[in-house]
């Protein structure tokens, strides 16, 4: 018999879809027989007997603050802030309409 | 002389003495970029004003002004960003970005007086080990055209190995500095996790990047260390300790316990473990003691690291949309879209028990194990990377046994620790160094054992010839 793939096509257009990334049909056949593969090697995590609870990370850094207070020197004006972005529109990014 | 040759020391000590300017020593790297990089592909971009940016720290030098690195020509990887010159970390989405400001590390250069030749290739985004998956074309290694460099800061290998710039730097998120630093015959530091502002270079994993240089010695390493490290108030993460004159602190005849751990040379190329152990005699003979140990968690470090940094890289890279900067995400390439869509997977409802909150336990319980681990040793030595530099396209076709060449260097990045490729025998006629682990942020330790590991071997005396 053989074996079904850990993420099959249809899964592969779903992690697409919710990471928006355009595939095309080939992409979907070949991450899903790729990314099968490498989840399959991450699976042997599982052996691993663990016997520590869950923490935080591996520096033990906690309440990093600053003070409340406007940093200038990391301010960008309107016009460096728009200057990067391929549209815009009277001083505002143009990004493409959520409702139509 | 030429001077393109000459280690950090022995430039400064050049410009000081008026032997040559730095206008005439980036004059000769910009020569020499001129007539390799359409080869090699070292940099993906030369900075215009490198020579003005000479001449003004030639000026500054007349006037008697003494800095760090004054005048010395330094190649960023193309993921720091330095304001006004493109910065694409080696992909096409971002071929159109020009920053509106400078990464920390970039800010501490300049103020150093060091001057930016250009900016050095890589794997996209930081996803490689082998300098292949680059949209400005791949890097070559300096000893061997065919074959990989090591990645992903392969440019800044090339650059360094091949005398188009002084120093480099890069950012090492799973062996990015110690990988292209054990294949070309250079020094490669990763740093402490928190050593080193991540401000202003382009995310790979948050968890985990460390961003350190790449040099000829381990002299120059520790100088250019000094001016990198220290507490930055636009990075959480880095910590508020002095950062010491490494450099001023390396000769010492101290001897320390080095650990050999099981796990690391298990599936070992033959031909490294023989090197390995030749520098392990070495060091012996020099009245270094040497302690066998296990660390068992090591086997699982690779599965820890997947897991882990392919979900932050998921996250980081959600943030490329095309709107405020940048191309479409349809420029990212095939490396990128793989990692993207495991990371998602592996961290969505419904799988993340089985995979990611897996991973983030197993880390924890890495870091315990090397912990406790360093309670009977001062640091760790071993091998970098598990077989010798592979011919350019040989591991393109399966990504696993491409990621599974960082079996060695992730698991310091998974504690947090300080690590490094120092340069010893040459295997097959090709480069290849010994990884040095230490305790976190004691730089200073791996440093002093770097440097008599290459006293003994003087590898920064070999130089190869660029076709």
């Amino acid at each position: 018999m053989v074996k079904s793939k850990l993420v099959s096509p249809k899964l592969v257009e779903h992690i697409g879809l919710l990471a928006k990334l355009p595939l095309s049909k080939t992409e979907l056949l070949k991450f899903s027989e790729q990314l099968s593969n490498v989840l399959n090697f991450m699976g042997q995590l599982s052996k691993l007997k663990l016997d520590l609870k869950k923490t935080s990370p591996h520096l033990n850094l906690f309440n990093i603050t600053r003070e409340d207070k406007i940093d200038r020197d990391r301010v960008l004006t309107q016009e460096q802030a728009l200057s990067q972005a391929r549209k815009t529109y009277k001083g505002y990014f143009l990004v493409k309409a959520i409702f139509s | 002389m030429d001077v393109t040759q000459l280690t950090l020391k022995s430039a400064l000590e050049g410009l000081n003495e008026g032997k040559f300017s730095s206008a005439e020593l980036t004059q000769n790297y910009l020569d020499r970029i001129k007539r390799y990089n359409p080869k090699y592909h070292a940099f993906v971009s030369v900075n215009p004003e490198a020579m003005s940016e000479a001449k003004e720290a030639d000026e500054l030098r007349k006037k008697g002004k003494k800095l760090p690195l004054l005048g010395i020509p330094v190649g960023p990887k193309d993921n720091f960003l330095y304001q006004g010159m493109k910065a694409t970390a080696a992909s096409n989405l971002l071929d159109n970005y020009t920053p509106q400001y400078d990464s920390t590390v970039v800010k501490k250069l300049k103020a150093a007086g060091a001057v930016v030749i250009g900016k050095t290739n890589q794997d996209a985004w930081g996803h490689g080990s082998s300098g292949e998956h680059t949209d400005y074309g791949i890097t070559h290694n300096p000893y061997a055209y065919d074959r990989v460099t090591g990645g992903s800061s392969s440019g800044s290998g090339t650059a360094v190995a091949g005398d188009m710039c002084l120093m480099g730097t890069g950012s090492d998120t799973g062996g990015s500095n110690r990988q292209p630093g054990s294949y070309c015959n250079v020094v490669g530091i990763k740093p402490t996790y928190g050593r080193v502002s991540r401000y202003g270079v382009i995310a790979m994993a948050s968890s985990t990047d460390s961003m350190g240089p790449l040099t000829k010695t381990v002299y120059d390493a520790a100088k250019f260390l000094s001016v990198m490290a220290g507490r930055d108030e636009k990075d959480a993460t880095t910590a508020d300790l002095p950062v010491p004159q490494y450099h001023l602190n390396l000769e010492t005849e101290k001897k320390f316990t080095l650990g050999l751990i099981k796990e690391y040379f298990e599936g070992l190329d033959k031909k490294f473990t023989k090197v390995i152990e030749t520098a392990v005699k070495k060091l012996e003979a020099k009245g270094h003691k040497i302690k066998q140990l296990s660390i068992p968690a090591v086997k699982y470090a690779y599965p820890m690291y997947c897991l882990t940094v392919f979900a932050e890289i998921a996250s980081n890279l959600s943030r490329f949309d095309g709107i405020r900067y940048g191309y479409d995400r349809d420029r990212f390439g095939e490396e990128a879209k793989r990692r993207i869509m495991i990371g998602t997977h592996s961290a969505s409802s419904g799988y993340a028990d089985q995979y990611y909150n897996q991973a983030m336990v197993g880390r924890k319980m890495l870091t315990y194990q090397f912990k406790q681990a360093l309670e009977t040793v001062d640091a760790f030595i071993g091998p970098v990377f598990p077989f010798p530099p592979f011919k350019i396209g040989e591991k393109e076709t399966d990504p696993l046994k491409m990621y599974l060449s960082d079996v060695l260097t992730v698991p310091a990045n998974l504690t947090g620790q300080p690590a490094m490729s120092v340069p010893i025998d040459f295997v097959d006629g090709m480069p290849n160094g010994l990884q040095v682990i230490c305790k976190h942020f004691d730089e200073q330790t791996m440093f002093q054992i770097a440097s008599q590991v290459e006293q003994e071997y003087q590898m920064y005396k070999i130089r190869p010839k660029l076709i």
